[in-house]
């Protein structure tokens, strides 16, 4: 009953219309809210007082650690929907989704980077966060090799689903077990979070920039999943018509 | 409980009959230990935590380098799709695959840990801890990898991808694993990272024979 009212919704010829009609907004609102958070970030908000203006790369380096993580949901929740109803559709979103994650992950970790040669004297530290940021990459790529390895692509799909949901488990293990690993080994090293809470002028450019690597999100998303539903369909009659169309104009 | 039995004593019956394939863990496994003194130089090597830490790495490489024979050749000789049509309980059958390539890899890198143990002169106690937490540790890796191995084997990348997705998840047990140890070695109680590693152990026990019967039937379809 509830198949039959939403099936249409479902349908990979209603999702290819449906991204192609959102995409030109989800661009032009994502340009907009980005710049604008890159505005108030680079020039309305204060210096901080002990890192003075380096510590404005947090405008980029924040939000890509939390879509690192909020895209994981997002294929955590595809795959549960694509193993346990058979949904196309979930099957290909989690495709499209996962090397948009793998991205937001490696920006996090290269922006970290940048940042910690400055305040911590080294490229790299073996600090909790960044070290179950490295292992959520290598999860990352694990999945998008898992979907790439297969030359059926719904076998494809499902595995990469399977693998995602075997993530799922572990990746709260992991950050906690890791976290516990190097406080048992050299003490807290900076924590540059636990700072009691950050003023507002600092924080609305941050919140205005993750909204746009949100929109940002879905915008690459809405084009990867046409890719996907290309693919997936590339011997039925809609997609010929759909090229046929194109080919006209 | 007949299923499990009988693929346990099905496997190692196939297994004891080529010896080689029993022995290989245990050859890799002393080989990669020598290479921590040769690149780490012989005095580094003797520091106290060093040559347990050297034995940690070598016996999960060890232990995993062979997962892929688990379901490899039932994909490719087609059994597998007899063993889903046949109707048999596909999470006890994973669980039996999982239980005997322990036995046939985990066990004999064990055994051969006493002795390397020995010969490094990694003292007493901690050398209880080690085998310990290392026999908690390869059980762990037996049931994950059996999952990933059901999910990558006969694949064109196949081992490789295997290695890809399972060495981020073993990233908590051997961090428990080799803390317990280093513990030992400082003479600090243990207890505790060795509780974690069989809490471990039992969430993997629970959800990993699932998550391969999964793995299976998306494989064959």
């Amino acid at each position: 009953m509830i198949f039959k009212m939403i099936g249409k919704y479902l349908s990979t010829e209603f999702a290819y219309d449906f991204c192609k009609k959102v995409s030109p907004w989800l661009l032009s609102f994502s340009i907009l809210l980005i710049c604008l958070a890159s505005v108030m970030g680079l020039y309305w908000a204060p210096s901080d007082y002990q890192q003075g203006d380096a510590f404005r790369i947090i405008y980029v380096h924040v939000p890509s650690a939390w879509m690192s993580l909020f895209v994981y949901v997002y294929l955590v929740i595809a795959a549960i929907v694509g193993l346990v109803w058979k949904v196309k559709i979930a099957e290909i979103g989690l495709r499209a989704a996962a090397p948009i994650g793998m991205i937001f992950t490696i920006a996090a970790l290269v922006t970290g980077s940048i940042w910690g040669k400055p305040m911590w004297g080294t490229w790299w530290v073996w600090d909790a966060r960044l070290t179950s940021e490295l292992i959520l990459l290598f999860i990352y790529l694990g999945i998008i090799g898992l979907a790439t390895a297969f030359d059926d692509p719904r076998t494809a799909s499902r595995a990469a689903s399977v693998m995602t949901l075997i993530g799922a488990v572990n990746i709260p293990i992991i950050h906690y077990s890791v976290e516990w690993w190097n406080t048992l080994h050299q003490g807290p090293t900076i924590t540059k979070f636990e700072s009691p809470s950050i003023d507002l002028s600092m924080l609305l450019p941050l919140v205005i920039m993750v909204i746009g690597f949100i929109t940002y999100f879905l915008f690459v998303l809405s084009l990867r999943m046409r890719y996907e539903i290309l693919q997936y369909d590339r011997n039925t009659q809609w997609i010929r018509k759909v090229i046929e169309k194109q080919e006209m104009t | 409980m007949g299923t499990f039995l009988a693929t346990i004593r099905f496997e190692l019956r196939k297994k004891t009959r080529s010896s080689g394939e029993v022995c290989f863990p245990a050859i890799f496994y002393v080989l990669c230990i020598i290479f921590f003194p040769i690149a780490l130089g012989s005095e580094t090597f003797a520091q106290s935590g060093v040559a347990s830490g050297a034995v940690w790495i070598s016996a999960i490489l060890a232990s995993s380098i062979s997962l892929e024979n688990i379901f490899l050749r039932d994909y490719v000789d087609g059994s597998m799709e007899m063993t889903v049509l046949s109707g048999a309980d596909l999470p006890t059958f994973c669980l039996a695959r999982a239980t005997s390539y322990w036995l046939s890899s985990g066990l004999i890198i064990l055994a051969t840990s006493i002795l390397v143990i020995a010969i490094l002169g990694i003292k007493a106690h901690e050398g209880v801890i080690l085998i310990v937490s290392l026999s908690i540790v390869t059980a762990s890796i037996s049931l994950i990898g059996a999952a990933v191995s059901a999910l990558t084997a006969g694949l064109r990348a196949g081992s490789l991808l295997l290695v890809t997705l399972l060495l981020p998840l073993l990233v908590p047990p051997v961090i428990f694993g080799a803390s317990a140890t280093l513990n030992a070695a400082r003479g600090l109680d243990s207890g505790a990272e060795l509780l974690f590693l069989s809490g471990f152990f039992v969430l993997t026990l629970t959800l990993a024979p699932w998550a391969t019967a999964v793995a299976v039937r998306v494989r064959i379809q």
